[in-house]
């Protein structure tokens, strides 16, 4: 129906055509290969064989499969919401016109711009047993009497991942809500105010409803982030202790590192698909439309 | 006016408070980067030293310059190529009509979300079948695709938001579209770019996972597989040694979120609310 | 240059549906012309531009360029906006914001590829002519609407296009600014012999600049004509209303043959159809048009005289805009006397000065 013409096809296939040989060489056919190779029985020095659905049956058998799903929600489920929590009050902290807002606004950013890795290593050494930081101030402070070895046991293990990937990801989350607190009219808080409502009660009556959707939205995004969750275990735990802390990234790594590519691609699969239905809703949330094309 | 007093009070508490929590690794970090020993129990023998950094410097074992050379040149060629290409794909796709424009712009969206882990073993094999493991372009090539969304989502809707007048004079001026593409509309939109080019180079300088399996030793390795990498020379972990590393390869990231703080926040806000 | 435009239609496939933007336009634009097209917003008119332009194309029509045809549909013929050598200035001046004043109006003859002296020199000569040689250094943001406007004329005047587009440009200067500029514009396009043609949705500016006007509605041109011909001919109940300091007043009447001639009935006031425009009587109905200015309230030979009860007096500065009633029916008068409201006035007009239009 839209005519276009032999000069702008020629631009046009111009313009995208690098686009497409990026995105479709390093994205797409490798998830393509993945979702064909997990038909595979492939096992490095075994050969190729087709096995149809079979590592797919041999996934849901797979205790350690559901265990580490059910490590990776459970750290969704509590780090997420937390993170929403913290970042919603740095947001509102960045909002107000408070002196040396630009160094505030760096100290914040710093955590989440440096590599996941490198907040791993920093925390690894807060967390150490003999000398580190966590142990000390809390004996210091009489909350603990012996040293804590954080990284050690199944649930203190899980609080630490915790507390390390808050530091790391909550500016995100700040961010993106600050954004949306930016766009609520100012008229509405004099309102509030006229209407004599409190601090508190301006944050739970006025804010916080007009937020709402970009809280969901910055809850997808983290969630699509923290569902893929790697370099922070692989540093601090490498999934220990006993596979308490295996994130499904983890678990597929550890099979693609012992050679067995057809189930390690089966166990992406199955996290690609998740990561893709939760990015749907997001774009579905998320006030992209093409209208503002 | 109690209550107003009140609340600026709390507020001020919870600002420290969140500057605070926000730093306080990186000072320990400093601290103990600085420090003759790393054991903050015996708080006497933390003496002032640069005997961490000079020995990481020193020591060409260590490699750490070439891990940051690395990171800095591998980021840098990604983040600008992606950012070319990104920028083409968002004019084309905020300036012509064409079938499916959306769909495209979403269907590649989409994929800026896949796993990482999914696609490693695939890269792997081909790197190897290409001869590139632990070469430049092993990392630069699949940074580019994975800057690429991103940094379209980014540069699609800041060239939506340039008024398409501007292109339409351009037209009438004697631009072809290539023209109006370097002449116009990269200028104009030099802030998208910042911001998109500044995000996809702190994405590749901070990757993690390619970058262990692609490469193998100093000659190709990045700053994050050098930290993770960091053995000491006699079994137990040199903390010094890796804080001194740690706080070296930092500094790019510093001087970048310092300096380019506003470019850095509009380019999360796009990406991550509207586009 | 002559402009011809032969059966132009334009429908937009955007995300509301079919948009028909323009449909069936044939418009002759003649040669060194000021041709003005007037019409509401949203009624095809930057469409049009355009298309005439090259930046989009028609979905179906022809247009020529002098003798040579530039667009064509069914012979697949479409030149480039570029090889057509026109010059547009846009509703908001799209100016590049990135460049100097110079350098914005440098920048069509450096995409040409001319010499710098020659570029350096044509800069000043049309920064002259329009008196910005004091801005030729600033940026386009320090800039006040008015200095805009001149810098986006400069721009388009400085590589001596064929044709000359405007897009409402005056609608984002003040009143007094736009009185000016208005009177510069034609002086301009006088000296400069440039085939213009201008679009705005302000008849007061169509009826001072145009040499012709063509009126639009809903993506059809309703009526062409010079401003005299669009104000006292109007073809269409449309046109009438839409020239004219305030809006024509409008009748549908009764008519009935009373021996050989045709008469329409306004209350007691019986009103002779011309044989010329009987064909507009439909179902026994005739529209009847009466502008406000020619409706005198200092009787004394019009042809038809009434009374009308004053409901409401409207001060539009020198005049006075009478609100009143007659019978059912609403009469606007315009006049320099004021009267108390509630009061019974006389008002009379004459033949000479009503417009026929079909009933609907
Ligand atoms: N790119 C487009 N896609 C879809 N519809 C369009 C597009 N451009 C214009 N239209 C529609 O075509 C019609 C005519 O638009 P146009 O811009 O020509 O009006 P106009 O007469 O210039 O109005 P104004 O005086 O407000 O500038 C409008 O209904 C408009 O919504
Ligand atoms: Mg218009």
């Amino acid at each position: 129906m839209i005519r276009l013409y032999k000069n702008e096809i020629k631009a046009l296939s111009i313009f995208l055509l690098p686009l497409f040989i990026f995105v479709i060489l390093f994205i797409f056919i490798p998830v393509i290969f993945v979702f064909i190779n997990s038909l595979f029985r492939d096992v490095t020095f075994l050969g190729k064989k087709f096995v149809f659905l079979e590592n797919y049956i041999f996934l849901a058998k797979d205790y350690a499969f559901w265990e580490s799903l059910k490590f990776t929600l459970l750290f969704i489920t509590i780090s997420v919401p937390l993170e929403i929590i913290l970042g919603l009050l740095f947001a509102v902290i960045l909002n107000e016109k408070i002196p040396y807002r630009g160094f505030i606004r760096v100290c914040i950013l710093l955590p989440w711009a440096i590599p996941a890795v490198v907040s791993a290593r920093l925390w690894e050494l807060i967390y150490s047993y003999n000398y580190g930081l966590a142990n000390f101030i809390l004996l210091k402070l009489g909350l603990i009497e012996k040293p804590v070895n954080w990284l050690e046991t199944g649930v203190s293990a899980f609080i630490s991942l915790v507390i390390a990937d808050i530091w790391k990801t909550t500016p995100f989350v700040a961010i993106i809500l600050l954004a949306g607190l930016q766009t609520i009219p100012k008229e509405i808080y004099h309102q509030a105010l006229v209407d004599r409502a409190n601090f508190l009660q301006r944050f739970f009556k006025v804010t916080l409803p007009l937020l709402k959707p970009v809280i969901i939205v910055a809850f997808l995004f983290r969630t699509i982030d923290a569902i893929r969750i790697f370099d922070l275990i692989y540093v601090l735990t490498k999934g220990g202790p006993g596979g308490a802390t295996t994130s499904l990234s983890i678990y597929a790594y550890e099979y693609y590192l012992s050679g067995d590519f057809g189930y390690a691609s089966a166990i992406s699969v199955f996290l690609f698909l998740v990561s893709l239905a939760i990015s749907i809703l997001y774009l579905k949330l998320s006030r992209f439309k093409e209208e503002t094309l | 006016m109690r209550e107003e007093k009140l609340t600026k009070v709390l507020l001020i508490i919870a600002t420290l408070l969140a500057i605070f929590f926000c730093l306080f690794p990186f000072l320990y970090m400093l601290v103990i980067s600085f420090s003759k020993s790393w054991d903050i129990f015996s708080l006497v023998k933390l003496e002032f030293t640069f005997k961490n950094y000079t020995e990481i410097l020193k020591d060409p074992g260590f490699h750490c310059m070439d891990y940051i050379k690395n990171s800095l040149i591998i980021s840098g060629i990604s983040a600008f190529i992606s950012v070319f290409v990104a920028t083409m794909g968002a004019y084309a796709i905020s300036r012509f009509q064409f079938p499916f424009r959306f769909s495209i712009l979403l269907f590649i969206l989409a994929s800026s979300m896949f796993p990482q882990i999914s696609i490693v073993g695939f890269l792997f094999k081909v790197m190897v079948k290409l001869n590139l493991i632990n070469t430049y372009p092993a990392l630069i090539l699949p940074y580019i695709s994975w800057n690429i969304p991103i940094s379209l989502w980014i540069m699609t809707s800041y060239l939506s938001s340039i008024p398409k007048d501007l292109d339409k004079s351009a037209l009438l001026d004697g631009c072809s579209w290539f023209q109006i593409f370097i002449k116009i509309i990269l200028p104009v939109a030099k802030p998208g770019i910042i911001s998109a080019g500044l995000l996809s180079f702190l994405f590749s300088f901070n990757e993690f996972l390619f970058a262990l399996l692609l490469t193998v030793d100093y000659r190709a390795r990045t700053v994050p597989v050098g930290i993770v990498m960091f053995q000491g020379l006699h079994g137990e972990l040199p903390w010094g040694s890796i804080m001194a590393f740690t706080t070296l390869s930092l500094i790019p990231v510093f001087l970048i979120v310092i300096f380019f703080q506003k470019y850095i926040i509009h380019g999360v806000i796009r990406s991550g609310l509207k586009g | 240059m002559k402009v011809k435009l032969e059966n132009i239609s334009k429908t937009y496939f955007s995300l509301r549906g079919k948009v028909k933007a323009l449909s069936e336009i044939n418009l002759e634009i003649r040669d060194r012309e000021f041709l003005v097209i007037l019409g509401p917003s949203g009624c095809g008119k930057t469409t049009l531009l355009n298309l005439i332009a090259g930046i989009e194309k028609p979905s179906s029509g022809e247009i020529y360029f002098g003798e040579k045809l530039v667009f064509s549909d069914k012979k697949n013929v479409f030149v480039s906006p570029k090889e057509r050598n026109i010059a547009m200035v846009f509703q908001n001046y799209a100016l590049y914001p990135h460049m100097s004043v110079f350098e914005n109006i440098a920048f069509p003859l450096r995409i040409q590829k001319m010499d710098k002296n020659i570029i350096k020199k044509e800069v000043e000569k049309v920064a002259e002519m329009l008196n910005i040689k004091g801005l030729l250094q600033a940026r386009p943001y320090e800039l006040s609407g008015g200095e805009k406007q001149r810098v986006a004329i400069a721009r388009a005047l400085v590589r001596k296009p064929n044709l000359f587009l405007l897009d409402e440009p005056l609608s984002n200067l003040d009143a007094q600014l736009r009185l000016t500029a208005r009177t510069e514009l034609k002086t301009l396009q006088k000296n400069l012999k440039i085939t213009t043609i201008y679009v705005t949705h302000d008849q007061i500016e169509a009826m001072s600049l145009g040499e012709r006007i063509v009126v639009m509605n809903k993506g059809k041109i309703e009526q062409i004509g010079t401003p005299e011909e669009v104000y006292h001919k109007p073809e269409n109940l449309f046109v009438a209303k839409f020239i004219g300091t305030t809006p024509i007043n409008f009748f549908v009447v009764e008519v009935k043959s009373e021996q050989s001639n045709i008469y329409g009935y306004l209350g007691e006031l019986k009103i002779e159809v011309p044989e010329e425009k009987l064909h507009l009587v439909k179902d026994q109905k005739i529209g009847i048009g009466i502008r406000p200015e020619d409706i005198k309230t200092e009787v004394e030979k019009e042809d038809f005289i009434l009374t009308v009860k004053v409901n409401i007096i409207e001060s539009l500065g020198k005049e006075y805009l009478l609100h009143t009633t007659y019978k059912n029916y609403d009469i606007k008068i315009l006049t320099k006397n004021k009267f108390p409201e509630k009061s019974l006035i006389k008002a009379g007009f004459s033949k000479k000065n009503l417009y026929f239009f079909s009933p609907e």
